[in-house]
């Protein structure tokens, strides 16, 4: 019956009922909102979907993964490599409380996702009945929106409703909540093509003042740095913005989330600045005596000590998100809108280049420092014969895969380490837990994109602690038959959290110690995947090759160094001066 | 300092719980609170009776230093049922 449905706003003739069970009109209303797969796992409350999606299989595929925390995940995964918003669907009670970490990094990571969750029968709401939980109450502080529905009748317009919050303005997660019973009700089919939300408007940029000023600014800036994030990537800036720094030859540096959205080989991309950020990023912003801050959010990681936070510049900041304006750092001049139209929009104001007087010319002594830094402090580490040490097996990796692979990381060493390696050319290609920090979010999410881009590349890079949170979802990798190429990067320890108490605890090492661990081999053989194990630096580019080319899912241990520290580092709370280089 | 919020929202379960967790979430009391579904704020606001348009006018007064609660402010203004927010010293 829906099959007829194409474009997800089109109202015209359809084959929906006039009158169907709330579940079928949640299924209906999902499809005309152009989603094709669902991550999810079944339980009492959400019986009558599932029911439903035995009908609807061709329309929307199910991922059946093996814990909600996963699926969630998945769903990211699957929003942050596609720019689509991405679908969960959980029981209510356990499956609920469940996804609330995934919901909790989508909300800090800004990514589009609805995530659909049972709840008892109305009747039974608030009588501690099996499996009920506040779902609307336990999410409130991590959603954009949350929705309880309560008849048949509302739920397909509450489901245009939450795709329409989840993939406007700065995006993020809504939850919809619907009782059993609500979905086994005949309601009317209601599909409006627009949504009435009075206090819901996100901004529509306007401040042609405001974009003359800044463009002034850039222009007769002698120290300017363009620091951007992830809002570059959910707008799709990256050829706006490649063209606003081309035309003025102006150094841009990437948040751990901005990554890619200027290519990691761009002349111009000074690498990620921030705690573990290149010298020459980090010394260039706060020397700089104009900071055009692009989609970011003036993180904690990114400006150590606000005080010592670019004290000489003069503050630009692009924002969908007004909330964002002065919350840590105050700006001199900030424009709200999406960054894409505002770049768009400066482009036209900024002088074009004459061979009387290049761009380069003017900003060469800036330049020139800058290329001193880069020169003073490259990222570097000294390599090992026998052991393999963590920064030389991301080198290796970007190198065999060109920098072209999806990657997604987990939170720690070897998050920073990727960081700092891979040369990224894509924002979407970068799939981190960058807000939250959310150890296990690499791997499902890495399936996640996998399953929405099955023929390219996509390899989960995690560590030892945050694998064997979510390792359980290889079964859902392999029962999908997917390609997905894991690498553990095993140091047997927890190894951010052990450099914590190496450098500010004065080596009274506790808790971090993963040395008791399963034979990861024999781990993903028992899942039905291949296991590889790299222990010898002589091992390691035969080991990455062999299983990055053997097809179906492949699970690379590497064992890495245990005692390396992530550097550079700006201590918590530090400024650029404090910067240690290891 | 004490500060006065003037908030009009759309008189839904769970508008009045999401605005108390932006300034709980941040430490904050609330000394006072009315929610009002016949203001004349709230009625100017939708162009026609409140009730009708399905609008209310929370008022509530909080202590909070100046920069906290202007964040709350833009925090509050940032839900999705939040049509506006004003604030004054008490």
């Amino acid at each position: 019956m829906a099959t007829a449905i194409s474009t997800p706003s089109s109202s015209g003739p359809s084959a929906a009922p006039a009158t169907a069970t709330g579940a079928r009109l949640l299924c209906e209303a999902l499809v005309r909102e152009g989603v094709d797969t669902i991550f999810g796992y079944p339980g009492g409350a959400v019986l009558p979907i599932y029911d439903e999606l035995t009908k609807m299989e061709r329309e929307l595929r199910h991922i059946l993964v093996r814990h909600e925390q996963g699926a969630v995940h998945m769903a990211e995964g699957y929003a942050r490599s596609t720019g689509k918003c991405g679908v969960a669907l959980v029981t209510s009670g356990p499956g609920a409380t469940n996804a609330i970490t995934g919901i909790a990094n989508a909300m800090m990571d800004s990514t589009p996702l609805v995530v659909i969750s049972g709840q008892v029968p109305r009747a039974l709401l608030g009588s501690d009945a099996f499996q009920e939980t506040d779902m609307i109450g336990l999410t409130r502080s991590c959603t954009k929106e949350s929705f309880a529905v309560m008849s048949a009748a509302d739920i397909a317009v509450t489901v245009r409703e939450a795709f329409h919050i989840a993939t406007t303005g700065r995006p993020g997660p809504v939850v919809i909540d619907i009782p059993k019973d609500v979905c086994q009700e005949q309601g009317p089919w209601v599909f409006p093509r627009t949504v009435h939300l009075p206090g819901y408007r996100p901004p529509v940029f306007r401040d042609q003042e405001g974009l003359r000023k800044a463009a002034e600014l850039l222009v007769n800036a002698q120290r300017p740095v363009v620091y951007l994030g992830g809002g570059v990537v959910h707008s799709g800036a990256a050829a706006e913005l490649a063209a606003v720094i081309e035309r003025l030859h102006l150094p841009a540096t990437p948040t751990l989330m901005g990554l890619g959205a200027v290519p990691a080989g761009h002349p111009l991309c000074l690498g990620m600045l921030g705690m573990h950020g290149a010298y020459a990023a980090n010394k260039a912003v706060s020397e700089s005596d104009l900071l055009f801050a692009v989609g970011a959010r003036f993180d904690d990681r990114v400006t150590g000590k606000l005080s010592a936070f670019a004290p000489h510049a003069t503050i630009v900041h692009i924002d969908i998100d007004s909330s964002s304006f002065h919350k840590n750092v105050r700006a001199d001049l900030t424009l709200l809108g999406d960054v894409r139209t505002v770049l768009a929009e400066l482009l036209p104001l900024l002088p074009t280049p004459s061979k009387a007087e290049p761009v380069e010319r003017r900003l060469a002594p800036w330049w020139d420092q800058i290329r001193a830094w880069q020169a003073f402090a490259p990222f570097r580490y000294e390599d090992h014969s026998e052991e393999i040490k963590p920064q030389r097996l991301c080198q290796e990796f970007n190198r065999l895969t060109k920098g072209e692979a999806i990657v997604a990381t987990d939170v720690g060493q070897h998050q920073m380490w990727l960081a700092q390696y891979y040369q990224f050319r894509d924002g979407r290609q970068s799939i981190t837990s960058g807000g939250l920090g959310t150890m296990g979010f690499g791997m499902p999410a890495a399936l996640g994109a996998q399953i929405a881009f099955p023929d390219r590349q996509v390899v989960a890079f995690v560590g030892d602690g945050g694998f064997q949170m979510t390792c359980q979802e290889l079964t859902t990798a392999v029962a999908y038959q997917t390609n997905l190429k894991i690498i553990i990067m095993n140091n047997r320890s927890l190894g951010m959290v052990r450099q914590w108490q190496k450098l500010f605890y004065d080596k009274r090492f506790i808790a971090v110690d993963l040395t008791q661990a399963p034979d990861f081999v024999k781990l993903a053989e028992a899942y039905g995947a291949t296991g590889l194990r790299a222990t010898h630096a002589s091992e390691l580019v035969p080991v990455l090759e062999k299983g990055l080319a053997t097809p179906g899912v492949v699970v690379m241990e590497i064992v890495v160094t245990t005692d390396e520290s992530v550097f550079p580092m700006i201590p918590a709370g530090g400024a650029a001066a404090d910067m240690v280089l290891g | 300092m004490r500060h006065r919020f003037s908030i009009v929202v759309e008189n839904k379960a769970g508008v009045l719980a999401r605005i108390l967790g932006v300034l709980s979430a941040r430490g904050m009391n609330v000394e006072s609170l009315e929610v009002d579904e016949n203001s004349e704020i709230a009625t100017q606001h939708a162009g026609g009776t409140a009730v009708a348009t399905g609008l209310a006018l929370i008022t509530l007064i909080t202590v909070g230093e100046e920069s906290t609660v202007e964040r709350v402010a833009q925090k509050i203004g940032q839900q999705v049922r939040v049509l506006s927010v004003k604030r004054e010293i008490a």
